[in-house]
């Protein structure tokens, strides 16, 4: 039963090599997606393509409910995955910077390796900004450690913050999901399109 | 909306909404991980093979030995009245039932402490209790009672003790006969001849 390495079911030696091979598919698919174009993410915010918005959410509701029915079926246990802990603040902060950088430059740091891996310059210059943000963060931390606590919530889930069930919540993000996809499609459809 | 998008959107809210549907699964039986840990790295799960051997002797019906080695080492030697469950087989439905039972203290043991210490854990996930591990295992178990040593002249009076119950169960398990260990050669006493005295010559 899973999770695979937790469990020894998977020697955990075998820990990096599964990350490097996934890293290199996951890397390889978005790449033949286009995604190592900074156009294709700037398309979400300009409205011409909201590709990166289907992909993404795609990814993530069926990966929950793909999580949900192994976890029933006793195939994976659900009480092992890790769960990244909640800052609140650094959550609201952190999404905002991460969101003008994407604007900004047109990449996220994932599509940013794939595009320095075809020689795309703007994508390098984008990588080497992301790294001196990281190498500064690590000056100003002192600083702004307070805030980067505020409204720590230890290691929640929505569905336990909101009361409701699991399987519930996911239903609901399904939904949502889909009607994002339905609205994106209706604003592509009135913003001009974009060659390129 | 493109109609290729029908079959995915229709099965997604489908299956999501199954899952709505079922019923409450059971929660798992299993420990946490944490409180494994807590009991994995405490010392309380050993048993001493002198406590083992005086609950044998006792004839405790509420103690149970376990041997997790293989079937073929099991016929080769075991402790008296022990079990022979394999570590590969312990998982196994009927085995945990078995070691369910309440009111009885399972000890596993194997060679060393590697094998019973994985099937306590194995069955500790489970979250069944009593269950302990000879400490040492049958390697303990013979340097214990068969191959040790008399305690030196200044020995406490606990190590003439411990000394004298490891005799003890040594001859219960061997029928009476008694065989300590030799000294090593180097300790060997040696015996020096007293001089006989010589009768007092001559006056004073």
């Amino acid at each position: 039963m899973g999770p695979l390495i937790p469990n020894n079911i998977i020697p955990a030696d075998w820990n990096n090599a599964i990350a490097l091979l996934i890293g290199m598919l996951f890397g390889f698919v978005l790449e033949a997606s286009g995604f190592s174009s900074s156009r294709k993410i700037m398309g979400t915010f300009f409205g011409y393509d909201f590709v990166v918005l289907r992909v993404f959410f795609t990814a993530a509701i069926t990966s929950m409910v793909g999580i949900l029915y192994l976890d029933y079926f006793g195939w994976l246990d659900f009480g092992q995955l890790y769960i990244h802990p909640t800052y609140l603040m650094s959550a609201i902060i952190g999404g905002v910077i991460m969101g003008a950088g994407f604007a900004l430059g047109g990449y996220c740091p994932g599509t940013s390796y794939c595009a320095i891996a075809i020689g795309k310059l703007d994508a390098l210059v984008y990588s080497i900004g992301l790294f001196l943000g990281i190498y500064l963060f690590t000056f100003i931390y002192p600083w702004i450690e307070n805030m980067f606590n505020w409204g720590f919530m230890g290691y929640v889930t929505a569905p336990e913050i909101l009361g409701i069930n699991a399987n519930l919540f996911v239903f609901f993000v399904v939904i949502i999901a889909l009607g994002m996809f339905f609205a994106a499609t209706i604003v592509q459809r009135k913003v001009k399109k974009v060659e390129y | 909306m493109n109609k290729k998008y029908i079959i995915p959107v229709v099965l997604l809210v489908g299956l999501a909404f199954i899952l709505v549907l079922l019923p409450k699964k059971k929660p798992y039986n299993e420990l946490p991980a944490k409180d494994l840990l807590k009991q994995v790295t405490s010392s309380s799960k050993f048993i001493s093979p002198e406590f083992v051997a005086d609950r044998l002797i006792k004839k405790d019906p509420s103690m149970i030995l376990v041997d997790v080695r293989s079937e073929d080492l099991f016929r080769e030697y075991s402790l008296p009245g022990a079990l022979n469950i394999p570590l590969q087989e312990i998982v196994k439905p009927a085995q945990m039932e078995l070691l369910s039972q309440e009111g009885i203290d399972y000890i596993f043991y194997s060679t060393g402490d590697v094998l019973a210490d994985q099937a306590w854990i194995l069955c500790k996930r489970q979250r069944i209790d009593h269950i302990y591990v000879m400490k040492g295992g049958l390697n303990e178990w013979f340097s214990s009672f068969f191959m040790s040593l008399p305690p030196a002249e200044t020995a406490s009076n606990e190590e003439i003790e411990l000394y004298q119950f490891r005799s003890a169960v040594r001859q219960y398990f061997t029928g009476g006969e008694t065989q300590t260990a030799r000294k090593p050669a180097g300790e060997a006493i040696s015996i020096t001849p007293k001089k006989k005295k010589s009768a007092a010559e001559g006056g004073c």
